[in-house]
């Protein structure tokens, strides 16, 4: 089996959607996902998946299955990021910052933002 | 004249200069035809009187030229160097058709579109848009690996054909051959046309961004020049900057028109529908590029997704379904056209990518460790005794299992057979890999006669659900992302 903590890109997408709308069946998904259409089958696997991952879960709700997210937006995002402090930047997590302070175009709004929530961390 | 006017049509009105060009360009042979012959030029005496030509002289072609010749001037002179120019003439078009011929080489037809045939050419490097004696699209090897680049492709060369483009390109080689001016028209005729077809695209609904995305792809692939077709991924900047910020209509429009309608005038018996659509409708199109994965199971199956999860998500599944995917397009689409022929669903197209991950393979490239009598070979990689089974021949000079094309009529007639016993097609598939025997042994176990089900169970093996997910990635690549 695949790293559990981390979703493909295609995953992610119907993550994504599973985040904006709460549980849904697998034909909500499907048309929830942005081009290019996916087949309802490759949906379907796809939830299951994430089932399996422990990222959402499968109910009945009388004769419709719906799915639902069970690992949040936020969460999954400090995995993520844990993930590439770990893998890209060997753990060290000011080298992240220095390299997005130096790559990214952040405005002077959104770096007081950032330096606000530094301070505010535990 | 012409080619100067058609130029400037592109430049004042890029996007309605296609069917003013055409209207000139009818002007030529008309013009051609009405040319006053000189006043002072008395006939020639019989051409037997003034020599005897030679066989080679006797080309009617060059015969024809020298009936022009000013009499003053003994015909003999004029003869060779008439010969040569029109041989000279004939230079370009010759080229063209080599090149064509060479981009052709070992097409193969992989489905009919109503009118229109869809061509798979292995030596082609984009799509394009020909007329041979019938409307054809051509699609390259990298474009119908890519299933939406290659609808997008399709819709752009079928549109090509509505405004029989192809046959316009034909009509200016044709000139050439007696006018070889008219070659200059190709430039501002070709950019004209993929500039009418991308706004004909846009005006059906094909979304801008998206479009333009599909044709920076293609303009990333080195190709030839496409001479004697029409091809998608030309004139980049132009057709980009009319995709993305499309021109407002300019005020000197109708004047432009009006002059083009005055030049052409003598043309104007051949109408002004000139691009009208009346070959494909959208609803063939959408019937020919129907979903891999129809007459398949349409519920989530545990083993399937944990094959998925092996192919898309684990570092060695990606390494070989990325190979798969990249290795062979063009068997790729002639299992198929195949497949698609003898009515079977495409979905089983995915067996040749889990046997062999699309490669040709040798029974000698096999790991030491599988036993002799289970060593398969070819795409399908069918086994010794299978393959003699189905008349396939199988020895130390000859193995017909390489032969894409025998593999193929023999897997088809196999699965065919399978599908005929078992009545379902992930039967068939678990009868492909481990056997008839097994299957029976394996159905009479479980109680039951849902493949899945008798592999979940251990009664066999995962084969099927690695088809089934092999079949989701090849339906839609982006899997692997």
């Amino acid at each position: 089996m695949s790293d559990p903590r981390l979703l493909t890109a295609a995953e992610l997408e119907l993550m994504h959607v599973l985040w904006q709308r709460g549980a849904s069946t697998v034909a909500e998904v499907q048309a929830g996902l942005a081009a290019p259409p996916r087949a309802y089958t490759t949906v379907a696997t796809l939830l299951k998946i994430l089932d399996d991952k422990g990222f959402a879960k499968s109910l009945r709700d009388g004769r419709r299955l719906v799915v639902l997210p069970v690992v949040s937006k936020a969460a999954y995002e400090a995995t993520a990021v844990a993930d590439v402090v770990q893998r890209v930047f060997s753990g060290n997590a000011a080298a992240l910052v220095r390299t997005l302070a130096a790559t990214e175009s952040l405005t002077s709004e959104e770096r007081a933002a950032v330096e606000a929530l530094l301070k505010a961390a535990p | 004249m012409v080619a100067l006017a058609s130029w400037a049509a592109v430049r004042i009105e890029p996007l309605r200069a296609a069917p003013a060009q055409r209207l000139l360009l009818l002007a030529i042979p008309l013009a051609m035809l009405a040319a006053p012959r000189p006043a002072a030029m008395p006939a020639l005496p019989p051409a037997a009187q003034v020599y005897a030509p030679s066989d080679r002289e006797k080309a009617p072609l060059a015969l024809s030229v020298s009936a022009a010749a000013p009499a003053d001037v003994p015909a003999r002179w004029l003869l060779p160097p008439a010969a040569a120019l029109v041989a000279l003439s004939a230079i370009p078009a010759a080229l063209a058709l080599a090149g064509l011929a060479r981009t052709l080489r070992g097409a193969r037809r992989i489905r009919r579109i109503r009118g229109v045939e869809l061509w798979l050419a292995p030596a082609a490097r984009t799509p394009f848009a020909v007329w041979l004696g019938r409307p054809i699209v051509v699609l390259d090897p990298d474009t119908a690996m890519d299933r939406g680049l290659a609808a997008l492709a399709v819709r752009h060369e079928l549109q090509h054909h509505r405004h029989h483009d192809p046959q316009v390109a034909w009509f200016i080689w044709a000139l050439g051959l007696v006018a070889p001016a008219a070659l200059l028209l190709r430039r501002p005729f070709t950019e004209a046309e993929e500039l009418a077809v991308d706004a004909a695209l846009v005006r059906r609904g094909e979304p801008r961004a998206a479009y333009a995305a599909a044709l920076f792809s293609l303009s990333t692939r080195a190709a030839p020049p496409l001479p004697l077709g029409s091809g998608m991924a030309a004139f980049l900047p132009r057709r980009l900057t009319m995709l993305l910020k499309p021109p407002a209509p300019s005020r000197a429009a109708p004047f432009v028109l009006l002059a083009f309608v005055l030049l052409a005038a003598p043309a104007g018996w051949a109408g002004s529908d000139l691009l009208a659509d009346h070959r494909v409708a959208t609803r063939d199109f959408r019937e020919a590029t129907l979903p891999l994965l129809q007459d398949f199971p349409t519920a989530a199956h545990p083993g399937v997704a944990r094959a998925l999860d092996q192919l898309v998500a684990t570092e060695g599944g990606r390494r070989w379904a990325d190979r798969s995917l990249t290795s062979d397009a063009g068997a790729r689409a002639y299992v198929e056209a195949q497949l698609r022929a003898a009515g079977l669903p495409l979905a089983l197209a995915a067996v040749p990518f889990v046997e062999s991950g699309y490669r040709n393979r040798e029974e000698s490239s096999l790991p030491a460790t599988v036993p002799p009598g289970q060593r398969g070979a070819g795409y399908w990689m069918f086994i010794g005794s299978t393959a003699r089974a189905y008349g396939l021949e199988v020895s130390p000079a000859r193995d017909e299992r390489l032969d894409l094309g025998r593999e193929t009529t023999a897997a088809i007639a196999l699965l065919r057979q399978n599908r005929e016993r078992y009545g379902d097609w992930a039967l068939s598939l678990a009868a492909y890999n481990q056997g008839e025997r097994a299957v029976d042994i394996a159905i009479a176990a479980g109680g039951t006669r849902d493949a899945l089900a008798l592999a979940d169970a251990g009664h066999l093996n995962d084969y099927v659900a690695q088809v089934l997910a092999a079949a989701m990635l090849l339906d839609d690549p982006s899997l692997l992302r």
